[in-house]
């Protein structure tokens, strides 16, 4: 994930970011979960069950 | 689980390649035109049945089951380890299902596809068969529910539609894998349009993980239910070496232990011919061992109610049943049957044997044979010779008789040729789940 994302005129639409195991990806998940963030998704190869939690 | 370190790169790669890479082994399209040659066979024979009728198999009365009642036993009762393996093992969280499960549910359909074909071709007016559906007809004809026929009808449709569907289901997010290497468009079309915009997203994940619980769910008890409408269609009549309420769990167990046969079967020469000793372990063969010798003792201890039944009742009629199987004139197929499903798979206690592919191979050869042959004994001992002297008769099956049973086996090789050529055989996505990698390694949270 980027440290400084730029914001144009228009706005930050999103975020995407790419981790490379398992782990990271969930602990930036519930990051992203505990900063207040709900619209989120994360696309992975197989099931990852904790997501369920931070879609809430 | 996996005998060999894998990531999920390789995961992936070992299993696509079949499909989409691989060059298609030689034994593979020979052994695919023999099968088709097979289904030929069927196909003509089951024409030659709509044009002449019943009377060309070796039907007669009082044995007005033949091949078609048999062979819809077995080849249903093999369908029923995929779903054992599917359903149950997945709701028991056995992890050793993770690669067997796939071909085992293809299996499944497969057989259920060539049982489906025996009571619409054994009833005489096949094309009357829908007349065994609910519809409202103007003709007022309803189905006759007091018969196990119609429930037949609804067993079987059940099981068909809920094996297809949990079947697919687990197949789409492998499909989404298959669009996204392979090389030509036309496959990217295919695999793309079933694997209906599959993305991998923790929303599609979710939904996935529900749907597939629920069928699951639904399907756990179709395990036990199926077969048991299977042996009512005998249970239901009072024919001697029927009528007995052993039979449900009798035929239940004998499903699964048939079922498990038929998956080493498949299993043992395709991780051979394919290199999938990694995948599909020894651990995998020796645990189906084990099913297969707990059901068949089940299946041995059916045998010997039935002999003590017989005795216990004091019936005259089912004293002669039972001791006409053991020395009337079928006799030789009766103890046939105890050396295949009885002594036989008493092997499978050592360890030795079930250490041993080539072994489990011939101990479930045994095991498929000695399923069919208890099936003959059940149909054709119990009405060769029943209440009345006079009415009794033996029963010889025809040629095509025969070519149909072998025409069947044709089209449920031919269906699995085709299968393990066009889609993944063993579930690629459960395969990385279970790797290391995919651990979340984290404190507990929540």
């Amino acid at each position: 994930m980027s440290e400084h994302p730029t914001n144009n005129d228009a706005g930050l639409y999103g975020l995407m970011a790419e981790f490379r195991d398992t782990t990271a990806i969930v602990a930036a998940a519930r990051s992203a979960h505990e900063a207040g963030y709900r619209r989120v998704d994360a696309y992975t190869p197989f099931r990852v069950s904790s997501f369920r939690v931070y879609r809430r | 689980m996996l005998s060999a370190p894998y990531t999920f790169a390789t995961v992936t790669q070992k299993i696509s390649s079949i499909v989409l890479s691989r060059r298609t082994p030689a034994g593979w399209y020979i052994g695919f035109t023999i099968a088709f040659a097979l289904v030929m066979m069927l196909v003509y024979s089951i024409a030659l049945l709509l044009v002449k009728g019943v009377g060309i198999w070796g039907v007669n009365v009082p044995v007005g089951w033949g091949f078609a009642i048999i062979n819809f036993v077995w080849w249903i009762g093999i369908g029923h380890a995929g779903t054992l393996i599917s359903a149950i093992l997945l709701l028991l969280r056995q992890e050793w299902r993770t690669s067997i499960n796939r071909f085992a549910e293809a299996m499944t359909l497969f057989a259920v596809a060539c049982a489906g074909i025996f009571p619409l071709i054994h009833m005489g007016r096949p094309w009357l068969a829908y007349w065994m559906l609910p519809y409202p007809s103007t003709m007022g004809v309803w189905p006759q529910f007091r018969s196990p026929l119609v429930w037949d009808v609804f067993a079987v449709s059940t099981y068909a539609t809920v094996s297809l569907m949990f079947w697919f289901v687990g197949l789409i997010p492998d499909l989404a894998t298959l669009r996204d290497r392979s090389r030509t468009r036309f496959a990217q079309k295919v695999y793309g349009i079933l694997a209906m915009g599959w993305r991998g997203s923790a929303a599609h994940w979710h939904r996935y993980e529900v749907a597939y619980l629920l069928l699951a769910g639904l399907s756990t008890p179709l395990v036990l239910s199926v077969h048991t409408v299977v042996s009512f269609d005998f249970a239901m009549a009072i024919v001697p070496g029927w009528h007995a309420t052993i039979f449900p769990p009798y035929f239940v167990a004998g499903a699964i232990y048939a079922g498990f046969a038929m998956v080493l079967l498949i299993a043992i020469p395709l991780r051979a011919v394919y290199g999938l000793q990694d995948f599909i372990t020894m651990r995998h063969l020796n645990n189906m061992a084990k099913v297969m010798l707990a059901t068949g003792l089940i299946v041995a201890y059916g045998y010997m109610t039935e002999a003590f039944f017989a005795w216990y009742s004091g019936n005259g009629y089912e004293q002669f049943m039972i001791l006409n199987r053991m020395r009337g004139p079928y006799a030789p197929i009766y103890w046939s049957l105890i050396l295949c499903n009885v002594m036989a798979p008493q092997a499978l206690w050592f360890r030795r044997v079930r250490g041993s592919p080539t072994a489990l191979f011939v101990s479930a050869i045994f095991v498929s044979v000695g399923m069919w042959l208890e099936r003959f004994v059940i149909v054709v001992t119990s009405l060769h010779r029943d209440f009345l002297p006079s009415s009794w008769d033996m029963y010889h099956p025809t040629f095509w008789d025969w070519s149909t049973l072998i025409g069947t086996i044709g089209l449920f090789l031919s269906l699995l040729f085709l299968f393990i050529r066009f889609l993944p055989m063993i579930s690629i996505f459960e395969m990385r789940t279970i790797l290391p990698a995919a651990e979340v390694k984290e404190p507990a949270h929540e």
